[in-house]
Protein backbone atom coordinates (compact mmCIF):
# COMPACT_ATOMS: atom_id res chain seq x y z
CA UNK A 1 0.00 0.00 0.00
CA UNK A 2 1.55 3.39 -1.38
CA UNK A 3 0.21 7.12 0.12
CA UNK A 4 1.84 9.61 -1.69
CA UNK A 5 3.54 12.88 0.37
CA UNK A 6 0.81 12.24 2.76
CA UNK A 7 1.34 12.02 6.73
CA UNK A 8 1.38 8.67 7.73
CA UNK A 9 -0.30 8.36 11.88
CA UNK A 10 0.89 4.68 11.12
CA UNK A 11 3.54 2.56 9.17
CA UNK A 12 4.25 -1.01 9.76
CA UNK A 13 6.62 -2.58 7.84
CA UNK A 14 7.74 -5.99 7.58
CA UNK A 15 6.06 -7.55 10.64
CA UNK A 16 6.63 -10.84 11.69
CA UNK A 17 5.86 -12.99 14.74
CA UNK A 18 6.17 -16.50 14.65
CA UNK A 19 3.74 -18.62 17.55
CA UNK A 20 4.61 -22.88 17.15
CA UNK A 21 0.62 -22.80 15.02
CA UNK A 22 0.45 -19.93 13.65
CA UNK A 23 2.94 -17.26 11.68
CA UNK A 24 2.31 -13.51 10.42
CA UNK A 25 4.44 -12.73 7.58
CA UNK A 26 5.93 -9.37 6.35
CA UNK A 27 2.95 -7.30 7.24
CA UNK A 28 2.96 -3.92 6.06
CA UNK A 29 0.27 -1.66 6.69
CA UNK A 30 0.16 2.28 6.45
CA UNK A 31 -2.13 4.61 7.16
CA UNK A 32 -2.50 8.23 6.48
CA UNK A 33 -4.41 10.82 8.37
CA UNK A 34 -8.09 11.13 7.60
CA UNK A 35 -8.88 7.40 6.77
CA UNK A 36 -10.89 4.43 8.03
CA UNK A 37 -8.94 1.81 7.13
CA UNK A 38 -10.73 -1.62 7.70
CA UNK A 39 -8.83 -4.85 8.18
CA UNK A 40 -10.42 -7.78 7.31
CA UNK A 41 -9.53 -11.25 7.59
CA UNK A 42 -11.17 -14.75 8.89
CA UNK A 43 -11.22 -15.42 12.94
CA UNK A 44 -7.13 -16.72 13.26
CA UNK A 45 -5.90 -14.38 10.17
CA UNK A 46 -3.45 -12.96 12.52
CA UNK A 47 -5.86 -9.22 12.79
CA UNK A 48 -5.22 -9.39 16.95
CA UNK A 49 -1.51 -10.34 16.51
CA UNK A 50 -0.84 -7.28 14.22
CA UNK A 51 -3.08 -4.94 16.34
CA UNK A 52 -0.97 -5.92 19.34
CA UNK A 53 2.18 -5.60 17.80
CA UNK A 54 1.15 -1.94 17.07
CA UNK A 55 0.43 -1.44 20.59
CA UNK A 56 3.24 -2.99 22.00
CA UNK A 57 1.26 -5.86 24.03
CA UNK A 58 2.95 -8.75 22.45
CA UNK A 59 6.86 -8.44 21.07
CA UNK A 60 6.90 -8.88 17.08
CA UNK A 61 10.35 -11.06 16.18
CA UNK A 62 10.88 -8.80 12.91
CA UNK A 63 9.75 -5.44 11.68
CA UNK A 64 9.40 -1.61 11.78
CA UNK A 65 6.56 0.24 13.43
CA UNK A 66 5.70 4.09 13.42
CA UNK A 67 2.92 5.51 14.92
CA UNK A 68 2.82 9.42 13.80
CA UNK A 69 6.49 9.23 12.97
CA UNK A 70 7.92 8.05 16.05
CA UNK A 71 9.37 4.50 16.19
CA UNK A 72 7.27 1.78 18.61
CA UNK A 73 8.54 0.85 21.15
CA UNK A 74 11.27 3.14 21.69
CA UNK A 75 8.75 6.31 21.95
CA UNK A 76 6.16 3.81 23.45
CA UNK A 77 5.02 6.67 26.12
CA UNK A 78 4.95 9.24 23.50
CA UNK A 79 2.80 7.36 21.26
CA UNK A 80 0.09 6.21 23.58
CA UNK A 81 -0.81 9.66 24.62
CA UNK A 82 -2.30 10.00 21.06
CA UNK A 83 -2.97 6.40 20.29
CA UNK A 84 -6.55 4.67 21.18
CA UNK A 85 -7.31 1.28 21.54
CA UNK A 86 -9.65 -1.32 21.93
CA UNK A 87 -9.01 -5.07 22.23
CA UNK A 88 -11.00 -7.57 21.10
CA UNK A 89 -12.64 -8.31 24.69
CA UNK A 90 -13.12 -5.08 26.73
CA UNK A 91 -9.75 -4.55 28.76
CA UNK A 92 -12.07 -2.99 31.93
CA UNK A 93 -11.93 -3.97 34.84
CA UNK A 94 -15.40 -5.23 36.44
CA UNK A 95 -15.24 -4.45 40.10
CA UNK A 96 -14.95 -0.88 39.21
CA UNK A 97 -17.51 1.32 38.28
CA UNK A 98 -17.37 4.11 34.97
CA UNK A 99 -16.79 6.72 37.11
CA UNK A 100 -13.59 4.32 38.86
CA UNK A 101 -11.99 3.89 35.58
CA UNK A 102 -12.73 7.03 33.96
CA UNK A 103 -11.13 8.97 37.43
CA UNK A 104 -7.84 6.72 36.87
CA UNK A 105 -7.71 6.36 33.34
CA UNK A 106 -7.57 10.52 32.94
CA UNK A 107 -4.88 11.06 34.90
CA UNK A 108 -2.51 9.35 32.50
CA UNK A 109 -3.29 12.08 29.93
CA UNK A 110 -2.69 16.11 29.54
CA UNK A 111 -5.18 16.28 26.76
CA UNK A 112 -8.27 14.73 28.61
CA UNK A 113 -11.33 15.90 27.17
CA UNK A 114 -13.95 16.07 30.06
CA UNK A 115 -16.69 17.40 28.43
CA UNK A 116 -15.99 14.66 25.21
CA UNK A 117 -16.64 12.04 27.87
CA UNK A 118 -19.74 13.16 29.21
CA UNK A 119 -21.39 13.83 25.96
CA UNK A 120 -20.41 9.94 25.03
CA UNK A 121 -21.69 8.62 27.94
CA UNK A 122 -24.88 10.35 27.54
CA UNK A 123 -25.12 9.52 24.16
CA UNK A 124 -24.71 6.08 24.66
CA UNK A 125 -26.67 6.20 28.02
CA UNK A 126 -24.13 5.07 30.41
CA UNK A 127 -24.37 5.49 34.32
CA UNK A 128 -21.34 6.29 35.72
CA UNK A 129 -21.99 5.04 38.92
CA UNK A 130 -22.52 1.40 37.21
CA UNK A 131 -20.00 -0.83 37.71
CA UNK A 132 -18.47 -2.29 34.86
CA UNK A 133 -19.71 -6.10 35.60
CA UNK A 134 -23.36 -4.78 35.29
CA UNK A 135 -22.79 -3.62 31.74
CA UNK A 136 -23.90 -5.64 28.60
CA UNK A 137 -21.44 -6.77 26.34
CA UNK A 138 -22.14 -3.92 23.83
CA UNK A 139 -22.31 -1.37 26.77
CA UNK A 140 -18.77 -2.37 27.52
CA UNK A 141 -17.57 -2.04 23.90
CA UNK A 142 -19.38 1.66 23.91
CA UNK A 143 -17.65 2.27 27.69
CA UNK A 144 -14.08 1.30 25.84
CA UNK A 145 -14.53 3.40 23.03
CA UNK A 146 -15.62 6.01 25.14
CA UNK A 147 -12.43 5.27 27.65
CA UNK A 148 -10.04 4.88 24.22
CA UNK A 149 -11.09 8.43 22.75
CA UNK A 150 -11.44 10.34 26.02
CA UNK A 151 -8.09 11.98 25.66
CA UNK A 152 -8.46 12.61 21.74
CA UNK A 153 -5.97 10.47 20.28
CA UNK A 154 -4.75 11.07 16.95
CA UNK A 155 -5.11 7.00 15.94
CA UNK A 156 -7.10 4.49 17.03
CA UNK A 157 -6.82 1.11 17.12
CA UNK A 158 -9.89 -1.00 17.71
CA UNK A 159 -9.76 -4.83 17.54
CA UNK A 160 -12.58 -6.79 16.77
CA UNK A 161 -14.97 -4.06 18.39
CA UNK A 162 -18.30 -4.86 16.57
CA UNK A 163 -17.91 -8.88 16.95
CA UNK A 164 -20.67 -10.03 18.57
CA UNK A 165 -22.92 -7.13 18.65
CA UNK A 166 -26.45 -6.85 18.02
CA UNK A 167 -26.61 -4.44 14.57
CA UNK A 168 -28.71 -1.60 16.62
CA UNK A 169 -25.07 -1.22 18.94
CA UNK A 170 -23.16 -2.28 15.91
CA UNK A 171 -24.63 0.99 14.18
CA UNK A 172 -23.88 3.18 16.96
CA UNK A 173 -20.27 2.12 17.30
CA UNK A 174 -19.81 2.98 13.81
CA UNK A 175 -21.79 6.15 13.39
CA UNK A 176 -18.81 7.01 16.78
CA UNK A 177 -16.11 5.98 14.64
CA UNK A 178 -17.72 8.08 11.45
CA UNK A 179 -18.01 10.98 14.08
CA UNK A 180 -14.13 10.38 15.23
CA UNK A 181 -12.69 10.85 11.77
CA UNK A 182 -14.84 13.93 11.43
CA UNK A 183 -11.17 16.02 12.24
CA UNK A 184 -8.92 14.71 9.51
CA UNK A 185 -5.81 14.19 11.52
CA UNK A 186 -7.23 11.55 12.75
CA UNK A 187 -7.58 7.95 11.54
CA UNK A 188 -8.97 4.77 12.64
CA UNK A 189 -7.64 1.06 12.29
CA UNK A 190 -10.49 -0.97 12.49
CA UNK A 191 -10.20 -4.84 12.47
CA UNK A 192 -13.20 -7.10 11.44
CA UNK A 193 -14.21 -10.45 10.04
CA UNK A 194 -17.94 -8.51 9.40
CA UNK A 195 -17.37 -7.05 5.88
CA UNK A 196 -20.30 -5.16 5.81
CA UNK A 197 -19.11 -3.10 8.54
CA UNK A 198 -16.02 -2.72 6.62
CA UNK A 199 -17.95 -1.78 3.44
CA UNK A 200 -20.23 1.10 5.22
CA UNK A 201 -17.49 2.72 7.20
CA UNK A 202 -13.79 2.43 5.28
CA UNK A 203 -11.78 4.26 2.86
CA UNK A 204 -9.25 1.71 2.67
CA UNK A 205 -9.84 -2.41 2.77
CA UNK A 206 -6.78 -4.13 4.11
CA UNK A 207 -7.54 -8.07 3.89
CA UNK A 208 -4.88 -10.55 6.07
CA UNK A 209 -5.36 -14.51 5.24
CA UNK A 210 -3.34 -17.00 7.48
CA UNK A 211 -0.75 -14.18 8.42
CA UNK A 212 -0.18 -12.40 5.30
CA UNK A 213 -1.76 -9.42 3.66
CA UNK A 214 -3.69 -10.57 0.55
CA UNK A 215 -4.18 -7.14 -0.78
CA UNK A 216 -4.36 -3.57 1.07
CA UNK A 217 -6.29 -0.87 -1.62
CA UNK A 218 -8.72 1.92 -1.67
CA UNK A 219 -11.97 0.52 -1.10
CA UNK A 220 -14.07 2.36 -4.12
CA UNK A 221 -10.90 1.71 -6.71
CA UNK A 222 -10.95 -1.99 -5.38
CA UNK A 223 -14.50 -2.34 -5.64
CA UNK A 224 -14.53 -0.54 -9.30
CA UNK A 225 -11.78 -3.08 -10.36
CA UNK A 226 -13.07 -6.47 -9.59
CA UNK A 227 -16.44 -8.01 -11.44
CA UNK A 228 -18.35 -11.30 -11.95
CA UNK A 229 -18.76 -11.85 -15.64
CA UNK A 230 -21.41 -13.50 -16.02
CA UNK A 231 -21.75 -15.04 -19.90
CA UNK A 232 -25.07 -16.51 -20.92
CA UNK A 233 -25.41 -20.19 -23.09
CA UNK A 234 -23.21 -22.37 -23.59
CA UNK A 235 -21.70 -20.95 -26.83
CA UNK A 236 -19.70 -18.86 -24.55
CA UNK A 237 -17.33 -21.36 -23.08
CA UNK A 238 -14.24 -19.76 -25.62
CA UNK A 239 -14.94 -16.33 -23.53
CA UNK A 240 -13.73 -17.94 -20.26
CA UNK A 241 -10.43 -19.01 -21.90
CA UNK A 242 -9.65 -14.71 -21.68
CA UNK A 243 -6.61 -14.45 -19.37
CA UNK A 244 -8.56 -11.35 -17.80
CA UNK A 245 -10.69 -14.11 -15.58
CA UNK A 246 -10.56 -16.38 -13.24
CA UNK A 247 -12.01 -18.75 -11.41
CA UNK A 248 -14.10 -19.38 -14.41
CA UNK A 249 -17.36 -22.18 -13.64
CA UNK A 250 -20.48 -23.30 -15.64
CA UNK A 251 -23.13 -22.72 -14.45
CA UNK A 252 -26.90 -24.05 -15.17
CA UNK A 253 -27.58 -21.28 -17.41
CA UNK A 254 -23.85 -20.25 -18.82
CA UNK A 255 -20.27 -19.41 -17.46
CA UNK A 256 -19.65 -16.99 -14.39
CA UNK A 257 -15.89 -16.26 -14.63
CA UNK A 258 -14.38 -13.24 -12.32
CA UNK A 259 -11.79 -9.99 -13.33
CA UNK A 260 -9.63 -7.76 -11.55
CA UNK A 261 -9.25 -5.58 -14.67
CA UNK A 262 -12.46 -4.65 -15.37
CA UNK A 263 -12.12 -1.54 -17.53
CA UNK A 264 -9.92 -3.84 -19.94
CA UNK A 265 -11.97 -6.58 -19.90
CA UNK A 266 -14.87 -4.38 -20.99
CA UNK A 267 -12.45 -2.92 -23.96
CA UNK A 268 -11.74 -6.03 -25.45
CA UNK A 269 -14.38 -8.69 -24.62
CA UNK A 270 -17.17 -9.35 -27.45
CA UNK A 271 -20.16 -11.37 -27.38
CA UNK A 272 -23.03 -11.88 -25.01
CA UNK A 273 -22.01 -11.07 -21.45
CA UNK A 274 -22.98 -8.83 -18.22
CA UNK A 275 -21.24 -7.64 -15.13
CA UNK A 276 -22.27 -7.58 -11.61
CA UNK A 277 -20.60 -5.54 -8.94
CA UNK A 278 -19.25 -7.52 -5.93
CA UNK A 279 -19.87 -6.37 -2.75
CA UNK A 280 -16.86 -6.40 -0.36
CA UNK A 281 -18.00 -9.85 1.27
CA UNK A 282 -18.14 -11.29 -1.90
CA UNK A 283 -14.60 -10.37 -2.82
CA UNK A 284 -13.40 -11.06 0.66
CA UNK A 285 -14.29 -14.75 0.12
CA UNK A 286 -13.24 -14.78 -3.65
CA UNK A 287 -9.86 -13.68 -2.70
CA UNK A 288 -9.24 -15.98 0.50
CA UNK A 289 -10.59 -18.37 -1.39
CA UNK A 290 -12.97 -19.72 1.39
CA UNK A 291 -16.66 -20.12 1.20
CA UNK A 292 -17.06 -18.37 4.52
CA UNK A 293 -16.41 -15.00 5.75
CA UNK B 1 4.02 6.13 39.40
CA UNK B 2 1.60 7.45 42.15
CA UNK B 3 -1.40 6.23 40.31
CA UNK B 4 -0.22 3.06 39.71
CA UNK B 5 0.40 2.36 43.07
CA UNK B 6 -3.08 4.07 44.33
CA UNK B 7 -4.50 1.80 41.97
CA UNK B 8 -2.77 -1.23 43.59
CA UNK B 9 -2.97 -0.36 47.22
CA UNK B 10 -6.94 -0.02 46.50
CA UNK B 11 -8.59 -2.28 49.10
CA UNK B 12 -5.67 -2.22 51.48
CA UNK B 13 -5.09 1.86 51.93
CA UNK B 14 -6.64 4.04 49.59
CA UNK B 15 -10.39 3.85 50.01
CA UNK B 16 -10.47 2.77 53.96
CA UNK B 17 -7.24 2.62 55.65
CA UNK B 18 -8.53 3.77 59.13
CA UNK B 19 -11.18 0.28 59.02
CA UNK B 20 -8.44 -1.39 58.31
CA UNK B 21 -6.22 -0.03 60.80
CA UNK B 22 -8.99 -0.85 63.41
CA UNK B 23 -9.85 -4.61 61.92
CA UNK B 24 -5.78 -5.43 61.97
CA UNK B 25 -5.99 -4.26 65.73
CA UNK B 26 -8.99 -6.31 67.01
CA UNK B 27 -7.65 -8.98 64.69
CA UNK B 28 -4.26 -8.48 67.18
CA UNK B 29 -6.17 -8.21 70.45
CA UNK B 30 -8.30 -11.05 70.23
CA UNK B 31 -4.99 -13.27 69.39
CA UNK B 32 -3.39 -12.21 72.16
CA UNK B 33 -6.52 -12.79 74.49
CA UNK B 34 -6.61 -16.09 72.90
CA UNK B 35 -2.81 -16.87 73.93
CA UNK B 36 -3.62 -15.24 77.21
CA UNK B 37 -6.49 -17.77 77.59
CA UNK B 38 -5.06 -20.83 75.60
CA UNK B 39 -1.42 -20.82 77.13
CA UNK B 40 0.37 -20.78 80.14
CA UNK B 41 -1.48 -18.12 81.95
CA UNK B 42 -5.09 -19.78 82.08
CA UNK B 43 -5.66 -23.46 80.48
CA UNK B 44 -1.84 -24.14 78.94
CA UNK B 45 -2.76 -25.92 76.17
CA UNK B 46 -0.31 -24.24 73.99
CA UNK B 47 3.14 -22.35 74.60
CA UNK B 48 3.33 -18.33 74.02
CA UNK B 49 5.93 -19.54 71.09
CA UNK B 50 3.64 -22.15 69.66
CA UNK B 51 0.83 -19.59 69.69
CA UNK B 52 3.38 -16.46 67.78
CA UNK B 53 3.78 -19.26 65.13
CA UNK B 54 0.37 -19.96 64.45
CA UNK B 55 0.02 -15.88 64.30
CA UNK B 56 3.24 -15.91 62.27
CA UNK B 57 1.93 -18.73 59.90
CA UNK B 58 -1.91 -17.11 59.33
CA UNK B 59 -0.14 -13.33 58.67
CA UNK B 60 1.63 -15.02 55.70
CA UNK B 61 -1.13 -16.42 54.42
CA UNK B 62 -3.40 -13.61 54.54
CA UNK B 63 -0.70 -11.38 52.95
CA UNK B 64 0.44 -13.99 50.05
CA UNK B 65 -3.55 -14.81 50.05
CA UNK B 66 -4.17 -10.63 49.11
CA UNK B 67 -1.07 -10.48 46.62
CA UNK B 68 -2.28 -13.82 44.49
CA UNK B 69 -5.85 -12.58 44.87
CA UNK B 70 -4.70 -8.96 43.05
CA UNK B 71 -2.87 -10.67 40.63
CA UNK B 72 -5.69 -13.06 39.84
CA UNK B 73 -8.00 -10.02 39.40
CA UNK B 74 -5.86 -8.14 37.21
CA UNK B 75 -5.41 -11.27 35.23
CA UNK B 76 -9.24 -11.98 35.20
CA UNK B 77 -9.93 -8.48 33.94
CA UNK B 78 -6.97 -7.80 31.32
CA UNK B 79 -5.73 -5.48 33.75
CA UNK B 80 -2.06 -5.93 32.59
CA UNK B 81 -3.12 -4.94 28.94
CA UNK B 82 -4.98 -2.15 29.71
CA UNK B 83 -2.22 -0.28 31.91
CA UNK B 84 0.19 -1.38 28.91
CA UNK B 85 -2.68 0.34 26.60
CA UNK B 86 -1.93 3.60 28.72
CA UNK B 87 1.22 6.01 27.99
CA UNK B 88 3.40 4.66 31.10
CA UNK B 89 6.92 2.45 31.07
CA UNK B 90 6.05 -1.11 31.46
CA UNK B 91 8.44 -0.70 33.90
CA UNK B 92 6.56 1.26 36.26
CA UNK B 93 4.14 -1.82 36.26
CA UNK B 94 6.37 -4.09 37.33
CA UNK B 95 7.97 -1.31 40.38
CA UNK B 96 4.72 -1.03 40.92
CA UNK B 97 3.77 -4.70 41.77
CA UNK B 98 7.10 -4.87 43.52
CA UNK B 99 6.58 -2.42 45.51
CA UNK B 100 2.77 -2.93 46.53
CA UNK B 101 4.19 -6.15 47.54
CA UNK B 102 7.47 -4.71 49.60
CA UNK B 103 4.49 -2.55 51.72
CA UNK B 104 2.23 -5.48 52.36
CA UNK B 105 5.67 -7.22 53.58
CA UNK B 106 6.37 -4.22 55.94
CA UNK B 107 2.73 -3.96 57.59
CA UNK B 108 2.80 -7.68 58.16
CA UNK B 109 6.37 -6.78 59.75
CA UNK B 110 4.79 -4.88 61.98
CA UNK B 111 1.51 -6.28 62.53
CA UNK B 112 3.26 -8.95 63.10
CA UNK B 113 6.54 -7.72 65.87
CA UNK B 114 3.68 -6.06 67.25
CA UNK B 115 1.45 -9.21 68.25
CA UNK B 116 4.07 -11.07 69.05
CA UNK B 117 5.76 -8.99 71.56
CA UNK B 118 3.08 -7.81 73.15
CA UNK B 119 2.14 -11.60 73.71
CA UNK B 120 5.43 -12.31 74.85
CA UNK B 121 5.53 -9.11 77.23
CA UNK B 122 1.81 -10.28 78.65
CA UNK B 123 1.84 -13.89 78.61
CA UNK B 124 5.64 -14.81 79.42
CA UNK B 125 9.00 -12.64 78.92
CA UNK B 126 10.11 -10.98 75.75
CA UNK B 127 13.69 -11.37 74.42
CA UNK B 128 15.14 -10.37 71.65
CA UNK B 129 15.95 -13.77 70.31
CA UNK B 130 12.36 -15.34 70.61
CA UNK B 131 11.32 -12.08 68.96
CA UNK B 132 13.72 -12.90 65.88
CA UNK B 133 11.44 -15.43 64.70
CA UNK B 134 9.35 -12.96 63.12
CA UNK B 135 12.35 -12.12 60.83
CA UNK B 136 12.09 -15.88 59.70
CA UNK B 137 8.54 -16.00 59.00
CA UNK B 138 8.36 -12.87 57.40
CA UNK B 139 11.88 -13.65 55.43
CA UNK B 140 9.34 -16.63 53.81
CA UNK B 141 6.50 -14.40 52.88
CA UNK B 142 8.72 -11.92 50.98
CA UNK B 143 10.73 -14.88 49.08
CA UNK B 144 7.59 -16.55 48.15
CA UNK B 145 5.96 -13.37 46.88
CA UNK B 146 9.23 -12.21 45.19
CA UNK B 147 9.06 -16.01 43.24
CA UNK B 148 5.34 -15.43 42.72
CA UNK B 149 5.67 -11.59 40.87
CA UNK B 150 8.86 -13.22 38.91
CA UNK B 151 6.92 -15.84 37.97
CA UNK B 152 3.29 -13.55 37.05
CA UNK B 153 5.75 -11.40 35.03
CA UNK B 154 7.91 -14.46 32.58
CA UNK B 155 4.96 -17.06 32.63
CA UNK B 156 1.27 -14.87 33.42
CA UNK B 157 -0.91 -15.90 35.70
CA UNK B 158 -0.84 -19.46 35.33
CA UNK B 159 1.59 -20.52 37.37
CA UNK B 160 1.77 -18.03 40.36
CA UNK B 161 -0.16 -20.56 42.41
CA UNK B 162 2.13 -23.57 41.68
CA UNK B 163 4.86 -21.12 42.72
CA UNK B 164 3.60 -20.00 45.98
CA UNK B 165 3.58 -23.76 47.21
CA UNK B 166 6.63 -24.51 45.59
CA UNK B 167 8.91 -21.67 46.98
CA UNK B 168 7.24 -22.60 50.55
CA UNK B 169 8.41 -25.73 50.49
CA UNK B 170 12.00 -24.53 49.11
CA UNK B 171 12.06 -22.21 51.97
CA UNK B 172 11.13 -24.74 54.76
CA UNK B 173 13.42 -26.66 52.97
CA UNK B 174 16.46 -24.86 53.73
CA UNK B 175 15.62 -23.14 56.99
CA UNK B 176 13.69 -25.64 58.63
CA UNK B 177 16.22 -27.97 58.74
CA UNK B 178 18.70 -25.47 59.68
CA UNK B 179 16.54 -24.48 62.40
CA UNK B 180 16.47 -27.68 64.15
CA UNK B 181 20.30 -27.88 64.02
CA UNK B 182 20.92 -24.55 65.17
CA UNK B 183 23.28 -26.32 68.04
CA UNK B 184 25.43 -28.33 65.99
CA UNK B 185 25.90 -24.99 63.77
CA UNK B 186 26.59 -22.82 66.15
CA UNK B 187 24.45 -19.97 64.95
CA UNK B 188 22.05 -18.45 67.31
CA UNK B 189 18.35 -17.95 66.16
CA UNK B 190 18.75 -14.13 65.85
CA UNK B 191 22.01 -15.06 63.24
CA UNK B 192 20.09 -17.95 61.27
CA UNK B 193 17.04 -15.58 61.29
CA UNK B 194 19.07 -12.79 60.09
CA UNK B 195 20.65 -14.58 57.35
CA UNK B 196 17.44 -15.65 56.35
CA UNK B 197 16.07 -11.98 56.15
CA UNK B 198 18.81 -10.94 54.56
CA UNK B 199 19.01 -13.73 51.63
CA UNK B 200 15.13 -13.04 50.97
CA UNK B 201 15.70 -9.21 50.46
CA UNK B 202 18.45 -10.40 48.09
CA UNK B 203 16.31 -12.91 46.00
CA UNK B 204 13.79 -9.85 45.92
CA UNK B 205 15.93 -7.58 44.92
CA UNK B 206 17.75 -9.75 41.91
CA UNK B 207 13.49 -11.14 41.03
CA UNK B 208 12.67 -7.54 40.72
CA UNK B 209 15.35 -6.47 38.63
CA UNK B 210 14.98 -9.94 36.32
CA UNK B 211 11.40 -9.19 36.07
CA UNK B 212 11.90 -5.26 34.45
CA UNK B 213 14.21 -6.69 32.17
CA UNK B 214 12.22 -9.36 31.32
CA UNK B 215 9.20 -7.22 30.51
CA UNK B 216 11.61 -4.62 28.94
CA UNK B 217 12.50 -7.28 26.52
CA UNK B 218 9.99 -9.19 25.79
CA UNK B 219 7.00 -7.58 27.15
CA UNK B 220 4.31 -8.46 29.97
CA UNK B 221 2.86 -11.82 29.11
CA UNK B 222 -0.65 -12.05 27.71
CA UNK B 223 -3.73 -12.11 29.92
CA UNK B 224 -6.51 -14.30 29.04
CA UNK B 225 -10.42 -13.53 30.73
CA UNK B 226 -10.17 -16.82 32.60
CA UNK B 227 -6.94 -16.32 34.20
CA UNK B 228 -5.74 -20.06 33.41
CA UNK B 229 -5.64 -20.49 29.49
CA UNK B 230 -3.54 -18.58 27.27
CA UNK B 231 -4.90 -19.76 24.10
CA UNK B 232 -3.47 -17.01 22.05
CA UNK B 233 -6.15 -15.09 19.59
CA UNK B 234 -4.60 -14.69 16.53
Amino acid sequence: MTHNNEQLLLDVRHLTKTYPDFQLKDVNVSLPAGTIMGFLGRNGAGKSTTMKAIMDLIKPDEGAIHILGMPMPEEEVAVKEQVGYVGDTPLLNNAWTMEQTLRFARQFYPNWNEEAVEQNLERFAIAKDKKISALSKGMKVKASLILATAHEPKLLLLDEPTSGLDPVVRTEVLEMLLDFVQDENRSVLFSSHITSDVEKIADWVTVLDDGHIVFSEDKESLLDRYRRIVIPGKSGQQATDSPLLFHCQATAGGYIGYTDRFQQFRKFATGNWHAERLTLEELFVLLTGRKEA
Amino acid sequence: MNVLMQRELEGELASDLKERIIYYAMYGTVLIVLTWLLGPRVLDWFSIMGMNRFVSVMAIIVVSSTINEKLKNDSSNRQMSFLQTLPVPKSQLVHAKFLHMLLMWAMAFVWLSAVTSVNLLLNGSWTFELWTHVWGFTSASLFIQAMALLCYFSKGYRGVQAVFYLSALAWAAIFIPLGLTLKETGLSKGELWGTALIAAFIICGISWRIAVRKVNARGIPEENRDDFVTDEVY
